[in-house]
């Protein structure tokens, strides 16, 4: 097991910086998700980690070791690409005990040590299957215990899940997760899922073209998100302008056109701020109901997505936003229904006012 | 605006069967989605509905007209691909107006369709722009204004969202949804994505293993599942399994390992029935004392949701079970805890003959 610290890493593929100046450590044994949209700079990362790519300039150490200018063999990695990449010709048994044959490992050390994985992974009795007549979930699980059997210091995922059915992702999700944990490899994940770094990850890095936006153990990621795209990313948010007031007993008064609400407060902002508040933490009742702070507003869309139920409101000063309950809270909400958004002062954030507006704050590409 | 209906399609390649005696029919004006998991025949299906391929046995009708042997050039039909297929060297605009142009009708009806097409998919200000000038969500668009151009009254959309990045999907949920009401089309749309069904059509099909399991309104399905398969698939679920002891009126009383039992509803069980419960993990609350429909248990281990939390909860019937709360909620690992399970919304299913665990099999 293996601490891993990038410094100042910087790629550039002709004049476009896939990296710029990334510097993050990752330590023994965490599982770290890097989450981030197409073309943020995840997958060339993974492979500079790797060593497949050489950064153009910074470095990479491990365990105290720069690595940077060694070869991917002379690393004590194990690289899971996006494809798996097994070998066709090769039953699940021999990809799975590639890498510990090439590295002379004795036949009863390594057939113990293929079992055991091939355990854990649900294969042990597709020893004799070739890829090909694997499924999808299962050709990820072989490259997974392949991947495993390298019994390397530091493991990298490129999208584990991607080309799964998206029951399977959810199922295998926690599976993957356990079995890593019980493994205890420091682990780097890059994905650009925001539900499977939230339920995955010890640490969440977010990166928006080639830049490493924000790093930290993922629930204060979650719930205090440094900017708005970290914010979005991370969960489905509304954003309305508003005036902060300091409010007598803690926090502060936020107005936004005739609309009054409490949030918590932010030292560093008053006057004119970019208010925000993720759909699913908005409630909402029945109009004449109206029970603590929000405002009222008519169903616009609905559509019911199973466990939850997704909503648009147009709500006067606050424009439309979106509102995502248990299906439970809101099943009697219709198009056109009027009803009251309820807005918990705890789930308000502020940022300030982003300089190129809140669109260009939150574009992903 | 037809109505299309499969009468007991099979197909077979060589000795494997991909499509099993189904029965489908799609009610005119409506929005149909096809769900399963990989290789349970979705496609096939779709693909004979549209008159890709004949069935090896079975026939299609289109408002009560045998179209089988008909090839799928002279039906009346837009379809939707996977993968984005558009002519990279025309623009928006001549991708959209194709087909009324090979058609070669009037230069006014392609122009009037090509507006009235790509204003529904809101691209009509990117008229001028390449396919590769364009993020994947926006060429998917193209590609559905350019099927809808054809004025066809049946849309067959193949898996139109599996290419896209997340967020982009859930935006072309509602605009497909949309388009296909506003024009009043018939529509089916094959996804493996439970989510993705639910939100777009009124009505969807479940398959598995070359089968049709059953089919239902999106809420039907996700609140009573009939069948158990399908209670995992779509949302999550927790199963425990156990027997009928006693059978009062409305409930039946259902005993697991250590003997604690939970009451049920009863819809013709009978006393030492082996059954299986299933309840969603946001069903599930935790309660102060024993009273009510409760199964004690202890922490294992907690996931972190975003807006909710997942606690993992070995009951004292040995069942690990998966409950989500709002994230104000705070509990330690190895906390004894009392799940309650609400009555009213337990599904009960007869324990299946080969095991709980090959009948939720996704693969």
């Amino acid at each position: 097991m293996a601490e891993v610290q990038l410094q100042k890493i910087t790629k550039r593929f002709g004049r476009t910086t896939a990296l710029a100046d990334i510097d993050l450590t990752i330590s023994d044994g965490e599982y770290l998700v890097v989450l981030g949209p197409s073309g943020a700079g995840k997958t060339t990362l993974l492979r500079t980690v790797a060593g497949l790519l050489e950064p153009d300039r910074g470095s990479v150490r491990m365990a105290g070791r720069d690595v940077t200018r060694l070869p991917p063999d002379e690393r004590e990695v194990a690289y899971l690409p996006q494809t798996y990449a097994l070998f066709q010709r090769m039953t699940v048994w021999e990809n799975t005990t590639f890498s510990p044959s090439v590295k002379g490992w004795a036949t009863r050390d390594r057939d113990t040590l293929a079992r055991e994985m091939l355990s854990m992974v649900h294969l042990i009795d597709r020893g004799e299957s070739y890829p090909r007549e694997l499924s999808g979930g299962m050709q990820q699980r072989c490259a997974l215990a392949r991947a495993l059997a390298a019994d390397a210091e530091v493991l990298l995922l490129d999208e584990p899940l991607r080309a799964l059915d998206a029951r399977l992702r959810i199922e295998l999700r926690s599976e993957l997760r356990d079995l890593i944990r019980h493994v205890g490899t420091t682990t780097i994940h890059v994905t650009h899922d925001q539900e499977e770094a939230l339920m995955m990850a010890d640490r969440i890095a977010i990166l928006r073209a080639g830049k490493l936006l924000e790093v930290g153990p993922t629930e204060a990621v979650y719930s205090r998100p440094s900017t708005p795209f970290v914010a979005n990313f991370l969960g489905e948010m509304n954003f309305f302008e508003a005036v902060s007031y300091p409010a007598e007993g803690g926090g502060v008064r936020l107005a936004a056109g005739g609309t009054n609400l409490h949030a918590p407060e932010r030292r560093d902002l008053d006057g004119r701020v970019m208010a925000g508040i993720r759909a699913e933490d908005c409630g909402i009742m029945p109009e004449d109901w109206r029970a603590g702070q929000g405002v009222e507003g008519i169903v616009q869309r609905r559509l019911f997505m199973g466990r939850r139920i997704s909503l648009e409101v147009r709500a006067g000063d606050l424009g439309v936003l979106k509102v995502k309950p248990l299906t439970a809270q809101a099943k009697w909400a219709r198009e056109g229904d009027p009803v009251f958004v309820v807005l918990p002062a705890e789930h308000i954030l502020l940022f300030p006012i982003p300089p190129g507006g809140i669109e260009a704050a939150l574009e992903v590409e | 605006m037809p109505r299309i209906e499969a009468v007991q399609v099979s197909k077979r390649f060589g000795p494997i069967t991909a499509l099993e005696k189904c029965d489908v029919t799609i009610e005119d004006g409506e929005y149909l989605s096809i769900l399963g998991p990989s290789g349970c025949g979705k496609t096939t299906l779709v693909k004979i509905l549209s008159g890709l391929w004949t069935p090896t046995e079975g026939r299609v009708l289109v408002d009560g007209r045998d179209v089988t042997d008909l090839p799928v050039e002279d039906r009346d039909l837009g379809y939707v691909f996977q993968n984005i297929v558009l002519f990279p060297h025309l623009d928006v605009w001549r991708n959209a107006t194709y087909g009324p142009w090979v058609h070669a009708r009037p230069t006014a009806q392609v122009d009037g369709v090509g507006r009235e097409v790509l204003e529904l998919v809101e691209m009509l200000d990117q008229r001028g722009m390449f396919p590769r000038e364009l993020s994947g969500g926006a060429q998917q668009k193209v590609a559905l204004a350019r099927a809808l151009a054809n004025k066809a009254k049946f849309l067959v959309l193949d898996e139109p969202l599996s290419a896209l990045d997340t967020r982009v999907r859930l935006e072309l949920r509602y605009a497909l949804r949309r388009v296909v009401k506003d024009l009043g089309l018939t529509a089916v749309h094959v996804t493996h994505d439970q989510e993705e069904a639910m939100s777009v059509a009124d009505r969807v099909v479940v398959m598995r293993k070359g089968q049709i399991l059953e089919s239902g309104r999106p809420e039907d399905l996700y609140d009573h599942p009939r069948r158990v398969f399908t209670a995992n698939f779509i949302g999550e679920n927790n199963f425990l399994e156990g027997s009928v002891r006693r059978v009062v009126g409305a409930w039946a009383f259902v005993e697991f390992r250590n003997g604690y039992q939970l009451r049920v509803p009863s819809t013709g069980l009978l006393v030492g029935d082996a059954v299986v419960i299933a309840a969603r993990p946001e069903w599930l609350t935790l309660i102060k004392d024993a009273f009510g429909n409760a199964i004690p248990g202890r922490v294992e281990a907690r996931r972190f949701l975003g807006a909710m939390q997942r606690f993992l909860i070995r009951l004292f019937t040995y069942d690990l079970i998966a409950v989500d709360l709002p994230t104000s909620q705070r509990l330690n690992i190895g906390t004894d805890v009392i799940v309650s399970f609400p009555e009213a919304n337990i599904l009960v299913y007869p324990r299946p003959i080969l095991g709980l665990q090959e009948a939720l099999k996704l693969e």
